[in-house]
Parts: C-alpha cells; sequence; structure tokens
C-alpha cells in the first residue's frame, strides 16, 4: 500500500520515525543509567552507615575492655588467698568453705570442673550451673585452660541468673581438676549508661541515613540493649542464633511493605577472654524514598520524549514540504510532456537533484523526438526491404510456388510461369497441376503425404514433359504449412531443374561401364572387396586359371566362398591390411588341383581403401609370375657360382697381397741394417778425415750420409705404406676439427720460420680408424705447409663441405699448385711433380692417405692450378652424427 | 773372469757385428767401453747372467742394463726376454730392446713381456750414439 501514499506522507512519516526513534532511545538509556545510579546510591549510604557501626561500636568495645581490666588486679589477690585456701584443703572440696571465703574477698567463689561444671558455689541461692547447656563456646573455652596455669581474666557481663553485670575472672587450680571462677559484682557496672553508648551509635546512624527506618540491637542472648524486659521472638531467636553460629550478617527483603531488614554482625570476640562480646544490630530500611525518586525521574524522562516526538512530527512536516513541493511540480510538467505536449518546459527544480532530474527528463524528450523519427525512417526503409525482397523472390531462377492441398496456387514467381510457359494470372487461384504420368501422380501424391508436423520438409525429383515433348527434370523441395487442427493448409515448394544433371548421372554410368570392361580386359586376376569379404567387383582373369563361373554372378558373394582354397595364411593377411591399412605384396606358389597349369607362382597385390579414417575396401590384384620367377631361378644360379668364383679369387688374391706385404716389410727391413752400418762407419771415417784436415773426404762423406738419410726415410714410408695397407680398420667416432688442430700444431714445429695461416672451420665427426685418419690430416697438412711454404702470406685452410648426404672434408693452400693434368699421377707411390731438390719428400705420403681413404670405404680427389693452390677432398665412408 | 765394481754394466745382446761395432764406438766416446759385455746370441748372455753353464757358480749379483736386439740366430730376442723377466735373479735388471723392428707385434710382445723400454735402432748415425747415450744416461 505503501507505493500508493503520497510521497510527503511517506517523507514525514519516514523523518518522525527516526526523529522518534533517536530521541526515546536516548531518553530510555539515560533513564536506565539514572535509575542505577540511585540505586548505586542508596547502597552506598547502607553500607556506609554499615560500617560507621560497626567502627563505632569496636571503639565503644575497647573502651569497656580497658574499664573491665581495671578490676584485673583485685581479682589476682583474691585468686591468691582462693588457691590457699583450696591447696589447704587437699583436694576434698567439702572443707572449702566458699561462702567464708566469699565474705572476705567481696566476691562470689565457683569452682568449676574439668567437664565445665559448677560443682560447688558460694552462692547458694543459685543453682549449680553447666556450661555445656547454657554456653557450649565457653565450656569449650573453660575446658582449654583447666590444663594450664594462670590467670584468665574475663569481660564484665551479665550473671546468668541474677541479671546483674559481673566481671568474672578464671584459675585453673594446680592440680588441674578444677578451674576457679571469681564473680566481682559492683553497683557501678549497673548503671547502664556506658552500655547505652551502643543506643546512642545506632540512633544517630539513623538520623544520617533516611532510609533507616528504625533499628534494635540484640545480645548473644537474645536480650535487647536498652530495653532488658524485652522477650525476642522465637524467629528472632532462630535468626541471631544462626548469625551467631555462621559468623555472617544476613538481609531480609520484605516487598509487602517496602522494606529490607539487615542484621548485622558486630564481631567483638577476643581470644583473651572467655566471654564473646559481639552484638547483632537489626536495621530495618525503608526503600519508599528509591520509589518515589524513581517515581519522579520517570514522570521527567516522559515529558520529555512527548515533547521529543511532538517536535520531531512538527520538523518532518516542515522539510517533507520543501523536498516534495519541487517534485509535485516536476511531476505536473512531465504528466504534460506525457499527454503529448513535447514543446512544454519545466519549472527549475530548486535543489541539485531535482536540477538533475529537470536535466535528465529534457533529455528524455529530445531521446523520445529523435527515436520517434527514426521508427518513421524505418518503417519506410521495411516497405522498401519488402519490395526488394519480393523482386528477389520473382526473379529467382529457382521455380517457387505456394498452393493449396487441392492444387489452388496462391503465389508463383516468375521462374515457374517461365518454366511452365503460362501466366501467373493463369495459375493464381486455379488448380494448376503439372502434366505427368499416372504412376508419377501416384508416386507425388505419395511424398506429400508423407510430410507430417515433425518432419515437415521432403524432396522428390519430378520428370515434367513440356508443350513440345521434351523432357525436363526438376527436383522440389517441399515443405507443407500446418494449420492449427494438425491439417495441411498450403504447400511451399522450391524448384530447381536438375535436368543437366540428370544427364551427367548418365555419362557417369556409361564410365562406369568402361573401367569395368578395362577391369575385365586386364590378364591379372582383380577383386574388390568390403570389410564383410563381399565380393563387389571382380574380373575374369581368375578364369585362366581355376574354373569360374561369369564374374557378373560372383558380385555379392563372399570371397571365401569364390575361392575356397584360400587358406588361413591369406585370411590372416586380409585381417592385416583392414587392421594396419598397409599395403601388403605376397608372393606364394599356388598348386591348382584342377589342371589348367598345374601350379603357378603369383604375386599378390592387397590394396587398402581409405573412407573415413579406416579401411572399408580391399583391391587385389593377382598376377602370374611363374615365367618371372623361372627366370629368377636362372639368375640366382648364375650369381651364386659367379660370387662362389670371386670368393676363391679374392682368397687367392689376398695370399699374394699378404705374401707381397711381408715381402716388403722384410726388404725395407733389412735394408735397413746395411744402411746403418755405412753410415755409422762413414760418419767414424768422416771424424778421422775431419782431424786429419781432408776436406774432399769429408764432403764425399757428407753426401753417403745425405743418400742414407734419404734412403732411411724412403724406407720408413714403404713401411709405413705396407703398414697401413695390413692394418685392420678400427673405427671409433673422431673429432675431426680437434685431430686437425693437434696436427697442425704439430707440424708448425717443421717450419718454425714460416707464419702460415691456418683456419680450421668446425668439423662433422667422422666415423673411422683415428690412427689412420691422423696420417691422411698429416699428409695432406704437410703437403699444403711444404708447397706454400715460401709463398708471400702461406694460407691454409681446413673445412668440409656436404657431397650425397656425407661430409667430404678439404684442405686447400694457396701453393704453389700444378697442372691436374697430373692429377692421377699425385697419389702414386714414389711419384713426385716436384724434384727433389726443390721440395724435399719422397712421394708416398699421398700414396698412404689414399690408400687409407679407400680402405675406408671413402674417396679422395684434389683441385689444382699452378701457381693459385692446391686443394684436396676426401670422404671416410661412414658418417656419424654432425657437429 | 774378473768383474768390474766400477759401476753400472752395459750387457748387449746382438748378432750383427757391424751394430756391435758401432756400439762399442759410441760407448768407448763417452768411455764406458770398459762396461760393455758383448753376447751373440741370447743362451750365452743367458748363462752368463744367470751364472749357468759356462759361467757356473758366478752369477750377476749387481745391476746392468740390458740391451736386446730381437732377430737372432738359435735363440730370439723375445725368447731372451721371456728368460730373463721369468727368472727372479734377473727380473729386476732394466731390458732396452734395442732392434731394427717396428713391427706392432713385435713392440706388443715385448711390452707384454716386461722389457722397459722398445727402441728402434736409428739408421743415422747421429741419432744411433744419441738415442745409446740417452738410454745410458737413463
Amino acid at each position: 500500500m505503501l507505493e500508493r501514499w503520497k510521497l510527503s506522507r511517506v517523507f514525514s512519516l519516514t523523518i518522525f520515525c527516526i526523529v522518534v526513534f533517536i530521541v526515546s532511545g536516548m531518553i530510555l538509556i539515560n533513564y536506565l543509567f539514572t535509575i542505577e545510579a540511585v540505586k548505586e546510591e542508596t547502597r552506598i549510604l547502607r553500607d556506609h552507615s554499615e560500617q560507621m557501626i560497626n567502627t563505632s561500636f569496636q571503639l565503644i568495645n575497647t573502651g569497656l575492655e580497658i574499664y573491665d581490666n581495671s578490676f584485673n588486679s583485685e581479682m589476682r589477690d583474691g585468686f591468691s588467698l582462693a588457691m590457699e585456701r583450696y591447696n589447704k584443703t587437699g583436694g576434698n572440696l567439702s572443707h572449702m568453705d566458699l561462702q567464708d571465703l566469699s565474705q572476705r574477698l567481696g566476691m562470689e567463689v565457683h569452682l568449676i570442673n574439668r567437664s565445665a561444671v559448677i560443682v560447688k558455689s558460694s552462692n547458694t541461692k543459685t543453682p549449680l550451673l553447666d556450661f555445656n547447656t547454657v554456653y557450649p563456646d565457653f565450656a569449650e573455652f573453660l575446658k582449654t585452660i583447666s590444663t594450664t596455669n594462670g590467670l584468665y581474666p574475663d569481660r564484665i557481663v551479665t550473671d546468668y541468673y541474677t541479671r546483674n553485670l559481673t566481671k568474672y575472672a578464671y584459675m585453673p587450680t594446680p592440680d588441674h581438676q578444677y578451674v576457679i571462677e571469681l564473680a566481682l559484682s559492683r553497683p557501678e557496672f549497673g548503671q547502664e549508661k556506658l552500655r547505652q553508648d551502643y543506643r546512642q551509635v545506632m540512633d544517630q546512624v539513623g538520623a544520617i541515613n533516611p532510609d533507616i527506618d528504625h533499628s534494635r540491637l540484640f545480645r548473644k542472648n537474645f536480650r535487647l540493649v536498652g530495653d532488658a524486659d524485652y522477650n525476642a521472638t522465637i524467629e528472632e531467636r532462630s535468626i541471631i542464633s544462626s548469625i551467631l553460629n555462621d559468623r555472617k550478617s544476613i538481609e531480609f527483603a520484605h516487598p509487602e511493605n517496602g522494606s529490607t531488614v539487615k542484621y548485622l554482625l558486630i564481631d567483638m570476640r577476643n581470644d583473651l577472654y572467655g566471654a564473646d562480646m559481639s552484638l547483632i544490630a537489626e536495621i530495618t530500611y525503608k526503600n519508599q524514598r528509591m520509589q518515589d525518586k524513581l517515581g519522579y525521574l520517570l514522570g521527567y524522562h516522559l515529558i520529555l520524549a512527548t515533547i521529543a516526538i511532538i517536535s520531531g512530527l512538527l520538523l518532518s512536516l516542515q522539510i517533507s514540504r520543501r523536498i516534495t513541493k519541487p517534485i509535485e511540480e516536476l511531476v505536473e510538467d512531465v504528466d504534460r510532456l506525457a499527454d503529448g505536449d513535447l514543446d512544454h518546459s519545466i519549472r527549475t527544480g530548486v535543489t541539485i537533484e531535482l536540477l538533475k532530474l529537470q536535466e535528465s527528463t529534457i533529455r528524455l524528450v529530445s531521446s523520445i523526438r529523435a527515436l520517434v523519427h527514426e521508427l518513421r525512417e524505418e518503417e519506410e526503409k521495411l516497405l522498401q526491404s519488402e519490395e526488394r525482397y519480393r523482386t528477389v523472390v520473382e526473379n529467382q531462377t529457382e521455380l517457387i510456388c505456394r498452393f493449396r492441398p487441392d492444387g489452388n496456387h496462391l503465389f508463383v514467381n516468375e521462374a515457374y510461369c517461365r518454366f511452365f510457359e503460362k501466366s501467373s494470372d493463369e495459375m493464381l487461384g486455379s488448380r494448376f497441376i503439372p502434366r505427368m504420368t499416372r504412376e508419377e501422380r501416384r508416386v507425388m501424391e505419395k511424398h506429400l503425404a508423407s510430410l507430417t508436423s515433425h518432419s515437415p520438409s521432403g524432396t522428390i525429383d519430378q520428370q515434367v514433359r513440356t508443350l513440345d515433348g521434351g523432357i525436363r527434370w526438376v527436383q522440389w523441395n517441399d515443405t507443407a504449412i500446418f494449420g492449427e487442427d494438425g491439417s495441411v493448409t498450403e504447400y511451399l515448394s522450391v524448384g530447381r531443374e536438375i535436368t543437366r544433371l540428370k544427364l551427367l548421372d548418365e555419362s557417369v554410368r556409361a564410365s562406369d561401364m568402361l573401367y569395368r570392361s578395362t577391369i575385365n580386359a586386364m590378364v591379372d586376376g582383380v577383386h574388390v572387396i568390403d570389410r564383410s569379404y563381399t565380393i563387389l567387383l571382380i574380373n575374369n582373369a581368375f578364369q585362366a586359371w581355376i574354373d569360374l563361373p561369369p564374374a557378373e554372378t560372383l558380385v555379392n558373394r563372399n570371397l571365401f566362398d569364390v575361392f575356397p582354397f584360400l587358406d588361413h595364411k591369406i585370411r590372416s593377411e586380409y585381417v592385416e591390411v583392414f587392421e594396419t591399412g598397409r599395403m601388403l605384396i605376397s608372393e606364394e606358389l599356388q598348386i591348382l588341383d584342377n589342371g589348367h597349369k598345374g601350379e603357378i607362382y603369383t604375386e599378390t597385390r592387397k590394396i587398402p581403401i581409405w573412407l573415413d579414417g579406416r579401411v572399408e575396401k580391399i583391391v587385389t590384384i593377382i598376377r602370374d609370375t611363374t615365367d618371372n620367377h623361372q627366370a629368377e631361378l636362372a639368375r640366382k644360379n648364375m650369381n651364386q657360382m659367379l660370387e662362389h668364383e670371386v670368393k676363391t679369387r679374392t682368397q687367392e688374391l689376398e695370399a699374394i697381397v699378404h705374401e707381397l706385404d711381408s715381402f716388403t716389410y722384410t726388404v725395407s727391413h733389412d735394408l735397413r741394417a746395411p744402411l746403418r752400418a755405412i753410415d755409422g762407419f762413414a760418419h767414424i771415417f768422416r771424424l778421422k778425415a775431419e782431424s786429419d784436415h781432408k776436406p774432399e773426404v769429408t764432403y764425399y762423406l757428407g753426401k753417403i750420409h745425405e743418400n742414407i738419410r734419404l734412403m732411411d726415410q724412403l724406407i720408413d714410408d714403404l713401411l709405413n705404406f705396407s703398414r697401413m695397407s695390413r692394418r685392420q680398420i678400427e673405427r671409433t667416432s673422431i673429432d675431426m676439427e680437434a685431430m686437425a688442430n693437434e696436427v697442425v700444431m704439430e707440424l708448425r714445429n717443421l717450419y718454425p720460420l714460416v707464419r702460415f695461416e691456418v683456419t680450421i672451420d668446425e668439423l662433422p665427426t667422422a666415423l673411422g680408424d683415428a690412427l689412420m685418419i691422423r696420417q691422411v690430416l698429416a699428409s695432406l697438412i704437410s703437403n699444403a705447409m711444404k708447397f706454400s711454404q715460401r709463398q708471400h702470406r702461406p694460407k691454409i685452410r681446413v673445412g668440409y663441405t656436404i657431397i650425397d648426404g656425407e661430409p667430404e672434408y678439404f684442405v686447400q693452400d694457396n701453393g704453389i699448385g700444378f697442372d691436374m693434368q697430373y692429377a692421377d699421377k699425385i697419389f702414386d707411390v714414389f711419384h713426385r711433380l716436384h724434384s727433389a731438390g726443390e721440395y724435399e719428400g719422397t712421394g708416398v705420403g699421398l700414396a698412404i692417405a689414399k690408400r687409407i681413404v679407400i680402405r675406408h670405404g671413402g674417396h679422395i680427389r684434389v683441385i689444382s692450378e699452378e701457381g693459385s693452390g692446391t686443394t684436396f677432398f676426401f670422404t671416410v665412408g661412414m658418417v656419424h652424427g654432425t657437429k | 773372469m774378473a768383474r768390474s765394481d766400477a759401476g753400472l754394466e752395459l750387457i748387449l745382446i746382438e748378432d750383427s757385428q757391424n751394430d756391435i761395432e758401432l756400439f762399442l764406438n759410441v760407448v768407448e766416446w763417452i768411455d764406458m767401453g770398459d762396461q760393455v759385455r758383448v753376447f751373440p746370441d741370447g743362451r750365452e748372455a743367458l748363462e752368463y747372467l744367470l751364472g749357468t753353464g759356462k759361467f757356473e757358480g758366478n752369477a750377476l749379483d749387481y745391476p746392468a742394463v740390458i740391451f736386446l736386439d730381437l732377430k737372432m740366430p738359435l735363440m730370439d730376442g723375445i725368447e731372451v726376454l721371456k728368460a730373463l723377466k721369468e727368472n727372479p735373479r734377473t727380473v729386476t735388471h732394466p731390458v732396452v730392446v734395442f732392434t731394427s723392428s717396428n713391427q706392432d707385434i713385435d713392440v706388443v710382445k715385448s711390452y707384454q713381456l716386461g722389457a722397459n723400454s722398445y727402441v728402434v735402432k736409428p739408421v743415422q748415425f747421429e741419432k744411433f750414439a744419441e738415442t745409446i747415450r740417452e738410454l745410458i744416461n737413463y
């Protein structure tokens, strides 16, 4: 209902509620706090009064104690006489005259036994007292002191029987059988003035504390101080007993008359004395004063609350008026705008919010104006678009029509009209059914009837006879439109002429025929099977090998029914091709038992045909390889013969090579011994000739030495060459770059004066015999150094190129080079292209290098140009990774 | 036969007269000619070193460097080396296989049998002399 209220009322109510809530909350809190304060004040006043009573009483008691003790010396003297008399009796109390003693002392004398019972007394008028029944606490005190020695003075207290105030003192007899009690009573004791002090204190406190209604003071013996005749009620007696027992003050509330009674224990016991001087103050507090105060407070706060509510009401009315008036004005203005007066201006608001609202409203109005304009334009466009759509449908090459189930046409486009060579006027609103045979009509009706609300669309091909007797094909896509009662109200048909497609279909059929004939003409047996081993296609070639009915009759039959002799192995091969999708070629010997050709060798290819990611069909081509096979057999025999021949020859050759090697070795080895002898003796001879100063002899002997050195080098190289020929190749992975670096470093020592500029590229590792490959590098690099040492800036580069996927290392120099027509000879043993005088060397190094490379299965070649340098290339045969 | 106590004895086991003469020529230069004892074949050398046969009861009991040629008649160097290294009396003598052969098999076999060094005799006399001097000093 709230939303139907006026805004001003909602505002004023809200503000009113808030004000009332806040103010009354504050008043309530203040009220509660004040109550607490009043209660606290009352409590403090009470505590204060009670404390005052307690303190004052203690003071009075102390004064009385001093007064009481002033009689102690008199009592002591009395005891010395009493003890003397007692001692004389020798324990027999009947000999003790207490009356006489009492008279002499001016005090009553009592004898108390160890059970705290008076056994003998100077006063014969009163009965003997049993303390256990009268004062049980005091009886305990007597029992305790009976075992000790000395004087125990007591206070001035009221005598149990006489009610006179009496000063008591006690002394145990030396034999600890009795306690002697002396009781002194004086008339001045009876002046109650002293005792009245307690009452005065009570009255004074009552005057100070207005809460105290009245108070009374009880003694231990339930008598009232100041009113000796008052006899305590049973209830009061039980309260006092329980207080004395618990040694605790207690309080009783009496809500019926609005009072609280406090029984305050003023504990004045003292261990020195047997008598308990404690008093009980009964204080009656009246609660009336606090009630009055609280009532007053409540009234005050209620008045405050009423004032607050009224002012809240006024305030809220004022505020709401100020806020809602401009809103109401605004509502009025907007109402006018809503009525269509879009040009009406809005009155200016007084607050920022209203100004903003005014602006927003003005913006809203202008947006609405723009929207109205836009809507009009859209409408215009829509009209145009419908026009265009209509044109599109009309100009569509596809045939479009709508017709009722009875054949009445509702819409036809131009293409439809053209196709059927009629005008739209002729067709619209009339039954038009294209010409067709009865059978075709039946099919068409069946097609239309099959359209349901679940599948309202369907396609059908229709043969249409034109007026000139030709046949054209149309593919119709019909959509049934259903009315609310579930029956077809009309059909929407879109037709496409497919005459050309139909013609194409026929040509496909023709090409199918062509490939079938081609396959049938093949000499190789061909069949195609699907995953269930059903023959989809087979040619007639099989009839050359086995008796089979015509190929056409075999289609759709199971492969293994047609060829029952296909064994388990062949079946598993088909399974394999279906599973792996890899072509399988197998050769086998087929033994045919029907006498066509006896046994034939065949090569079978099983070719998988993939469709949608799996092998759906297998084409099998079987070729008769019997002729090939026989030729193969002959070739194999020939090969075996040849291999045998080669083996024999190789063995012979190996033997010869071995002999030759050991011959070379022995010869070169034994050649060294005489050479050493010649050089040695020539040297010794030369030393003699030098000492004999025969320079000519020295010169010739020097020549001998020179030749021997050369001969030695030749033999060394020859040995090396021979060794490299015989050494078993042990291939390891070689870091070619590192090896080239090492070799260059060693060889540089041979030419300490030449500064070669050596570049070693990053080289791929090689797989070869490390010792031998090192020899190759050494030969080529030393060769390069040798022939470039005299250049201006000798340069050597070790690098590689890739040839046929294999690294071909090269060593290049910018040395003197040579004519390429001698390129073949350079690798021959002992062949030199330069005279020994020009460049030293035996001509074996390159021969060794070539031999090593060839033995590794690699090749070595050289490119050179006279005057500009030489490059040697070599491969190691096997590749092992790249760097 | 009196034995020199003047230090190291050099024992050359060599059949080639030329090499013996050249060897002696070299050691004479370094004044060690007196300390050389030459045996033209291995058998006699063994007898000398072990104190058997001709040298019965007169075994060598101080160090000697043995220069051993491999290619010899009657008993070749490899056999001599084997015998030397098998006998506890001679096993401590350093043996230098000093030969013309640098066939791999000979080198490997020599070291396998415990040769201390394997040196191919240089053809050139200067080198030959230098090698011997170095071996002796070593």
